[in-house]
Formats: C-alpha cells, sequence, structure tokens
C-alpha cells in the first residue's frame, strides 16, 4: 500500500502535461500488472478527478467565429459515473473531446488530478461511436496496442484479459470487419480499458447500436465499471440510456453550449432495466425530459440558429 | 487525384477471378487469344511480307532459336534486373517520403511542390541526363526505372497517408502512441491498401521504362534487343522482344495481385 502516498505525491507535481501523464501511466500499468482484476478499486480509488474550469471553445468557419461550448465549470469526483446529456449541437461531444484533449480550448483549462489536459493521452480511455478499431489489426492486436505503446511486458496477456472481460476471448483473431457493430464497440472499451486509464470518456458508443444490444451494452458497461471503478463521461442524448447509467447528469444547452443543470441520480446500484419502475425514476425522468424538450424546441423553432 | 482514380480502376480490373471460376476464367483467356493468333495470321498471310509483320509461327520459330541460344534469357534476366532495382529503390524512397510529407506538414508545404513539379516530365525525356550523368548500361536504366515507379508509389502513398482517420490518430494518441508509433503503426498500415496499388502501378510503370532505357542507353535487355532487330530488319524478333514484355508485365502483376491477400489481410472478404 505504499505506493498510494507515491503516487499522490506525483499527481500533485505541476503540470508537465502528456509526458508526465504517460509516465504516470507506464507506472501504473507496472503496479497492477500482476494483479487480478478485483483487487484493482481499492488501490486506484483516489484517481481520475476531473476538474473543468472557464472552459470556451469557438470554431472559426469561413471567418466566423461560433461558439462551441461557453464558460463551462465542472468538477466531477474520482470514480463517479457521469453523463453529458443534450440534444444534438449543444457542444457535448466537444467538451469530451475539451477533456480528453482532442480540442484545445479558446479559454479556460481542464485538469485531470491537478495536471492540466495539453493533447491526447493515455490518461484518458477513449470509446468513440463507432469505427475507431484499427481495421488491420486482429481484435486482440486492437486490444493490445495500448499496453505495447506503454511499455508493458506481456501487451497480449493483458489483452486477452480484458477481451475476456468483455466476452469476446474467441474472437481474439478476428478483424473488426468481420465483427458486428455491438461486438466492435466491445472491444473498443477493451482497449480504452486495457491501459487501465484513470479517466474514461465516452462518446455515444451506443449510439449506432440496435435497442435491443444497447440495453445489454450498458448492463454490462456497468458490470465492467463496478469493478474497475474509472471515471467515466458518457455523452448520449439518450435520457433513459442517461439516467440508468449514471450518478450525475449534466444537461447541457444550445447556443452556445452551456450547463443548465446538474442532478444527482440516487438510485440505487446495481441497476437492472427494472429500475425504470422504482419510485424515483418517473420524477427524474420528467425533471431531465422537460429540460431537453426545451432546448430542443428552441432549435426547432429557430430560437437559436 | 486522377492517380488515386486510375489505381481503383487498375485495382477492379487486375482482380483474380474466384477460384470456382478459374478454369472458364482460363477457357475464355485461351479463347481471346486464339482469336487474337486468328487475326493476326490472317493478317500476315494478307500482307505476305515477314519484315512488316511475320505471322505467329514464325514468331514462335524466331522464339525457339532465340531461346535455345541462350540469348532471350539473357536478355530478359538483365531487363528484370533493371526494373526490380529501381523499383526497389523508387520504394524505398517513395513510400517513406510520403509517410513523412503526409504526416508533416510544414514538410509536406516544402516538398510537395517540388515533387508536382518534377511529375509531369516523362521517364523518357530523362534518358539524356541518365546518360550523362551514369554512362551506358545498367545504372542509367535503374535511374530510368527508378523514375518511372517512383510517382505512382509516391503519389498513391502519399494520398493514403493523408487519408488516415482522425479518430484512429486520436485513439492511438489515447493509447500512449507518440509520433513515430502514429507513423508507423497507424498512418501506414492504414495506407497500405494504397500504397499496395501505388506498388502495382509503379512495377508496371518501370517495366514499360525499362525498354525504353534500353533503346537508348543500354546494350543488353529487351528493348536493345528489339532495337538491333529492327535495325537487321528481322521483325520476327522485335515481335518476339514485344510478346516476351507483355507475358512477363502480366505475370508480374498477376504475382503481386496473388499476394495481395498476405499483404492486406483485414482487407479479405
Amino acid at each position: 500500500m505504499s505506493f498510494i502516498g507515491k503516487r499522490h505525491g506525483l499527481a500533485e507535481t505541476p503540470p508537465v502535461a502528456a509526458v508526465a501523464a504517460n509516465a504516470l501511466a507506464l507506472q501504473r500499468l507496472k503496479e497492477t500488472r500482476s494483479m487480478p482484476a478485483r483487487q484493482l478499486p481499492a488501490t486506484r480509488a483516489a484517481q481520475g478527478a476531473i476538474r473543468i474550469e472557464n472552459v470556451s471553445v469557438e470554431f472559426k468557419r469561413n471567418g466566423a467565429t461560433s461558439i462551441a461550448v461557453k464558460d463551462i465549470n465542472i468538477e466531477i469526483a474520482a470514480g463517479e459515473f457521469t453523463a453529458l446529456l443534450g440534444p444534438s449541437g449543444c457542444g457535448k461531444s466537444t467538451l469530451l473531446n475539451v477533456i480528453g484533449g482532442m480540442v484545445r480550448p479558446t479559454r479556460g483549462e481542464t485538469c485531470i488530478d491537478g495536471m492540466a489536459v495539453r493533447e491526447p493521452s493515455a490518461t484518458c480511455g477513449v470509446v468513440f461511436q463507432q469505427h475507431s478499431l484499427f481495421p488491420w489489426m486482429t481484435a486482440l492486436d486492437n486490444v493490445a496496442f495500448g499496453p505495447r505503446m506503454l511499455g508493458h511486458e506481456a501487451p497480449l496477456a493483458v489483452a486477452r484479459e480484458f477481451l475476456a472481460m468483455v466476452g469476446l476471448e474467441k474472437f481474439a483473431r478476428a478483424y473488426p470487419a468481420q465483427l458486428s457493430g455491438g461486438m466492435q464497440q466491445r472491444v473498443g472499451i477493451a482497449r480504452a480499458l486495457a491501459i487501465r486509464p484513470p479517466v474514461l470518456l465516452m462518446d455515444e458508443p451506443f449510439g449506432a447500436l440496435d435497442a435491443q444490444t444497447r440495453s445489454i451494452m450498458q448492463e454490462e458497461l456497468l458490470k465492467i465499471w463496478s469493478e474497475l471503478k474509472t471515471t467515466v463521461v458518457f455523452v448520449t442524448h439518450d435520457v433513459d440510456e442517461a439516467i440508468f447509467l449514471s450518478d450525475r447528469i449534466f444537461v447541457m444547452g444550445n447556443a452556445p453550449g452551456c450547463i443548465k443543470d446538474d442532478i444527482r441520480v440516487g438510485l440505487d446500484r446495481p441497476r437492472t432495466p427494472e429500475v425504470v419502475q422504482s419510485p424515483g425514476y418517473g420524477s427524474l425522468h420528467r425533471r431531465v425530459n422537460r429540460l431537453i424538450r426545451e432546448e430542443s424546441m428552441k432549435v426547432f423553432n429557430g430560437t437559436v440558429n | 487525384m486522377d492517380r488515386t482514380m486510375q489505381s481503383e480502376y487498375f485495382k477492379k480490373a487486375l482482380r483474380l477471378p474466384a477460384l470456382p471460376a478459374w478454369l472458364s476464367g482460363a477457357a475464355w483467356m485461351a479463347a481471346g487469344l486464339g482469336i487474337l493468333a486468328l487475326i493476326w495470321t490472317l493478317v500476315a498471310l494478307r500482307l505476305n511480307n515477314p519484315v512488316l509483320l511475320p505471322t505467329p509461327t514464325v514468331v514462335l520459330e524466331g522464339f525457339y532459336q532465340l531461346f535455345a541460344d541462350g540469348l532471350l534469357l539473357k536478355d530478359v534476366v538483365a531487363s528484370l534486373k533493371r526494373v526490380f532495382i529501381g523499383f526497389l529503390i523508387a520504394s524505398a524512397i517513395g513510400v517513406p517520403l510520403a509517410m513523412l510529407l503526409a504526416y508533416f506538414v510544414t514538410l509536406r508545404r516544402l516538398i510537395l511542390p517540388v515533387v508536382n513539379l518534377i511529375r509531369p516530365i516523362p521517364p523518357i525525356a530523362w534518358i539524356p541526363i541518365a546518360i550523362l550523368w551514369f554512362g551506358i548500361g545498367d545504372k542509367p536504366s535503374f535511374f530510368i526505372t527508378a523514375i518511372a515507379a517512383f510517382f505512382p508509389i509516391f503519389l498513391n502513398s502519399f494520398f493514403g497517408g493523408i487519408s488516415v482517420e482522425d479518430q484512429h490518430l486520436n485513439a492511438a494518441r489515447c493509447l500512449g502512441a507518440k509520433k513515430v508509433s502514429l507513423v508507423v503503426r497507424i498512418m501506414f498500415p492504414s495506407a497500405l491498401p494504397m500504397i499496395w496499388t501505388g506498388l502495382k502501378i509503379g512495377l508496371g510503370q518501370s517495366w514499360m521504362a525499362v525498354v525504353t532505357a534500353e533503346l537508348i542507353a543500354a546494350q543488353s535487355g529487351l528493348g536493345y534487343m528489339i532495337q538491333v532487330s529492327r535495325l537487321n530488319l528481322e521483325t520476327s524478333y522485335v515481335l518476339v522482344g514485344m510478346v516476351t514484355i507483355g507475358v512477363l508485365g502480366s505475370l508480374m502483376a498477376l504475382a503481386l495481385t496473388s499476394v495481395e491477400r498476405y499483404v492486406l489481410p483485414w482487407k479479405q472478404k
């Protein structure tokens, strides 16, 4: 247990950004290498706290400046499952990309465990909407890519472990094109988690799946999350999905993108699809739905462009 | 972008028939060749002038003579060597350069205009310079075949490189990949289908260029043999050279297409 203190020391060093973040990820990977997955939560509970300070993102298109998100301030605790919920065009994906370092904010700063995010790094695992697996690699090699990049000694062993976690060990040698959409997303989740990132960013990961598959994937995701306890930021426009999965929902509004409400979901865990019949669900759903509808109507009526 | 469209076309045109259809494919090919031989024979008999056009049987006879003499093999080996060395030089420079230019925008701005300026110069226009620089023999031919193969290889690789998905690059960065890994492990394999197409076209271009080079700048090889036979009015030998070039060229294209499934395993159905 002595390395917990050591890691705390590292996390509070001034932002040397990605290099340090990668060194941290590497060290974490080495420490956790030989441990069975079930022991992990206790050892890394304090990681993955996100702080977003006064973040604005502007895009320049044909000389005109459009504001994607404006003055966002959010703090997400380590290990929290949060949803960014909003109608299309509210900048929720942009905000996710800011956390992941894929978009640089025009103003403001994002920190993960006290370190400023400057560029994409192994601090954040990312699961994209679709087609993000490397098509030239087998499922196994896709999952092994991260451990390999971070200098892990046995990347294939790690990859097998995580493929098994999403139930796809039998498809290790298949190429992405030979897998169904749902299977591809499971490989994507395994790939993102295989480097044991403090933060998992998910950009409408189940948006392209059919309703049945989606519901199964949601349950599966919660099961995995309850084992790894990583911080999750989940972008969706589906109210039910957000409530079913999250501890906390940030409802976003349009033009410019902003946080309209910060809602705590107090529903018991572990959650099953029957959660919709629990007493708190209905009022929560109505409340969130009203907020989303207001924003969608604004766009629909052309109040905002 | 004309090259990429062209490469798409070649990709389709060069695809092997599926295995069950293999035999019927061979039959159709034999029929096509038979018709060609028939028309050729009829025209040759009508002309009745072996200097203008000898019949296929005379050409076959010439083929046998040259083959038994060992001359043909010597010329084939000389030409193949020039093609492969030039092709290897072009690949070794073209593919890495294309990857670097695709990844580093500054380098691209610097070098791409130069490449575009040199590209329209046909390989044949380089022959005088090649002779001045390298004399007569293998070296100027290596130079010419390399020039001919370089542009299709480079351009296809480059377009393959710049069409790498941002999402793949970002995913790789989030998994800890740095510059070198991004180029070698993400950009290169994602461009590989286009690179492969470029290599196929490049090999064909290089094969065409070797004949041109040998017509002028060499004293061996199939191009040289054609040129000398023309001066001697040995038209049957000229045609032997031409047919040999055609057959070897298609065999090379076929060979590349048949190993494609091992180079691009994820592209197979």
